[in-house]
């Protein structure tokens, strides 16, 4: 039961991920947005949930404001601001085309407000979005 | 009189049993989650997919005998067991031991170590294998060589009969690195199978999980209370999380790091450097995983200034068996590790640092009852019904 839910929700993020869907972004369940003023963003997290001391991948699609898909590149990093420290691995970024891109190697090692960081560059173009996510334990 | 005197007693009672009023060792609801997350216990053995002996029952049986054979070492002076010594749960019982060299680290226990993905105190390597080629080739523990591994197991025909019999392969035909690899792996499938058992804890918090109060009521009041401070104002789950008590992370909580005048020990920082360069992290040719899903962790990891002084996260498993404490030994009693804890040293926390950390200035009472709580978490080893020997094909030679 608990392992076909796993398997589910595994598969609804690589459909997510790989589908030939792009810009603009549409709402689905378990995804997180954010915007800035040149960009949307949204990202969905497998496996989910999230757990502490396990490592996960980001799906993560970002549009500009012709809902055209971002291709510069991105750097991402998570951190608990309230702590003031950052994860202990830096994740890295596949980019799949039309503003799509899977990031892996992300890790929260502790229960509590966590903060995720994208900084998208576009040749001289630099723009950070941000995205609160609240870790149970 | 007698009717207000009753009346104050109902009052009391209602109040007592009133939702949001605790007694002081009942739990708010995040406590109660926080408590249910440490188990339950033990979680499921999976086989490491890095170690193609893991979980094999010949494995096992091939690493128990290695874990106890001193001919592992230079000139056949200790064996693994001598400093992890399974009447002291798994450890030596001194603050630093000594091998060939002065050891700058305590020795840690090596149970429930399926579970953990960074080995050594500043998680010097990936898997449990890895781990167990470093002692046999560090100069101050066992001081090996893989050549010298390579002649023992050679010229032994019960070591050769065994090492066969378990992976299919002739040790002679075998270059050294690939059979020290081998040597380790069996030695990682032994280790595998120390799990300790269920403690005075497990059975509270799997009462509390199914309302028995009854189960509950065995479990002494001032484990709960010290239960209550570890899992709420003492912040203790937040680096000492999940059932093995460990987020599996690296911290510096203020243990002074000095190991003699002017030197060191970089803790995680120069842990990432030793796993970085070895040939034997999982990124390299002697990972059995072919889909490399177990390397996500060693391909991300990052050195940081930060990570200057940090030191693994223990897992507090058995605690109250394994003194003295810390990553060097120095804090001889659990007693003195609550004290540690109650009167933090600010200073020696990095100013960067955590701010999870801050002295908790524990009453007595305090410090009693946490000590209780820690106290409930040792056990035996799980034990398992003994199997027929594995390596009846290898009794004649043994014989000779
Ligand atoms: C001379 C004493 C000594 C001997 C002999 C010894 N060890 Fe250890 N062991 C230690 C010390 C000290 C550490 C901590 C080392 C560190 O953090 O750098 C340790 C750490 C470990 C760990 C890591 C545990 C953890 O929680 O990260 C494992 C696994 C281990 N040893 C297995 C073995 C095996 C297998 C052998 C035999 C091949 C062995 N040890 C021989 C002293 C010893
Ligand atoms: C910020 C993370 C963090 C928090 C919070 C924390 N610990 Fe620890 N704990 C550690 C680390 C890291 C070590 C090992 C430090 C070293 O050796 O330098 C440790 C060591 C210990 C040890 C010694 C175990 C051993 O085998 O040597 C005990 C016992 C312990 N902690 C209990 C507690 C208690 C009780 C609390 C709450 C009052 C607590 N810890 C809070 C990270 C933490």
């Amino acid at each position: 039961m608990k392992l076909s839910l796993i398997a589910t929700l595994t598969l609804g993020l690589s459909c997510w991920a790989f589908s030939a869907r792009s810009c603009p972004i549409i709402a689905t369940d378990h995804q997180l947005t954010a915007t800035s003023a040149k960009y949307n963003l949204a990202i969905v997290a497998a496996p989910l949930p999230i757990r502490v001391g396990q490592a996960f991948s980001l799906a993560l699609i970002v549009c500009d404001e012709q809902n055209q898909g971002f291709s510069g590149i991105i750097k991402a990093t998570a951190r608990m601001p309230l702590h003031n420290h950052g994860m202990n691995y830096q994740p890295s970024a596949t980019a799949l085309g039309k503003g799509k891109f899977v990031l892996d190697g992300f890790l929260f090692h502790m229960p509590g407000q966590w903060q995720f960081s994208f900084d998208l560059r576009d040749g001289e173009l630099m723009d950070r979005i941000q995205i609160k996510y609240l870790l149970e334990q | 009189m007698n009717v207000l005197k009753s009346l104050s007693i109902l009052l009391t009672t209602a109040i007592l049993t009133m939702p949001g009023v605790l007694a002081a060792e009942d739990f708010s609801p995040s406590e109660r989650a926080t408590i249910l997350s440490l188990g339950p216990w033990p979680p499921a053995l999976v086989q490491d997919s890095g170690n193609r002996a893991s979980g094999d029952l010949k494995a096992i049986e091939f690493g128990k005998k290695l874990f106890n054979d001193k001919r592992l070492s230079k000139d056949d002076q200790v064996s693994c067991a001598d400093c992890h010594k399974p009447e002291l749960a798994f450890t030596d019982g001194m603050a630093l031991n000594e091998g060939y060299k002065k050891i700058t680290r305590n020795t840690p226990a090596v149970t429930n170590l399926r579970w953990n993905n960074w080995f050594g105190w500043g998680g010097e390597a990936d898997s449990l294998w890895a781990q167990s080629i470093r002692p046999i080739l560090s100069r101050n523990e066992m001081a090996a060589t893989p050549s010298g591994i390579r002649r023992v197991v050679i010229n032994d025909p019960d070591l050769s009969c065994r090492f066969k019999a378990t992976f299919n392969l002739d040790p002679a035909g075998l270059g050294k690195h690939e059979l020290l690899v081998l040597i380790a792996k069996a030695l990682a499938a032994y280790q595998e199978t120390l799990v300790t058992d269920v403690t005075a804890f497990d059975h509270f918090r799997d009462a509390l999980l199914a309302g028995d109060r009854n189960a509950m009521s065995r479990y002494p009041r001032a484990a709960r209370r010290g239960l209550k401070i570890f899992a709420g104002s003492g912040r203790c789950t937040f680096c000492h999380f999940g059932p093995r008590f460990s987020n599996g992370e690296f911290s510096n909580i203020g243990v002074p790091f000095f190991v003699a005048k002017g030197k060191v020990d970089q803790g995680r920082y120069g842990g990432i450097r030793t796993l970085k360069r070895s040939p034997y992290n999982l990124l390299g040719k002697f990972n059995d995983d072919g889909t490399a899903k177990n390397t996500v962790r060693t391909q991300h990891v990052t050195q940081r200034h930060r990570n200057w002084g940090e030191f693994k996260v223990p897992s507090l498993r058995n605690v109250a068996r394994t003194a003295p404490y810390m990553h060097n030994g120095s804090v001889a009693t659990l007693a003195d590790v609550v004290e540690f804890y109650s009167d933090l040293n600010e200073e020696r926390l990095h100013t960067d640092g955590e701010k999870i950390l801050r002295p908790l200035n524990l009453t007595d009472q305090n410090k009693t009852d946490l000590l209780a709580f820690l106290e409930t978490l040792s056990s035996g080893l799980v034990t398992k019904p003994g199997s027929p020997d594995p390596f009846r094909e290898c009794s004649s030679v043994s014989r000779q």
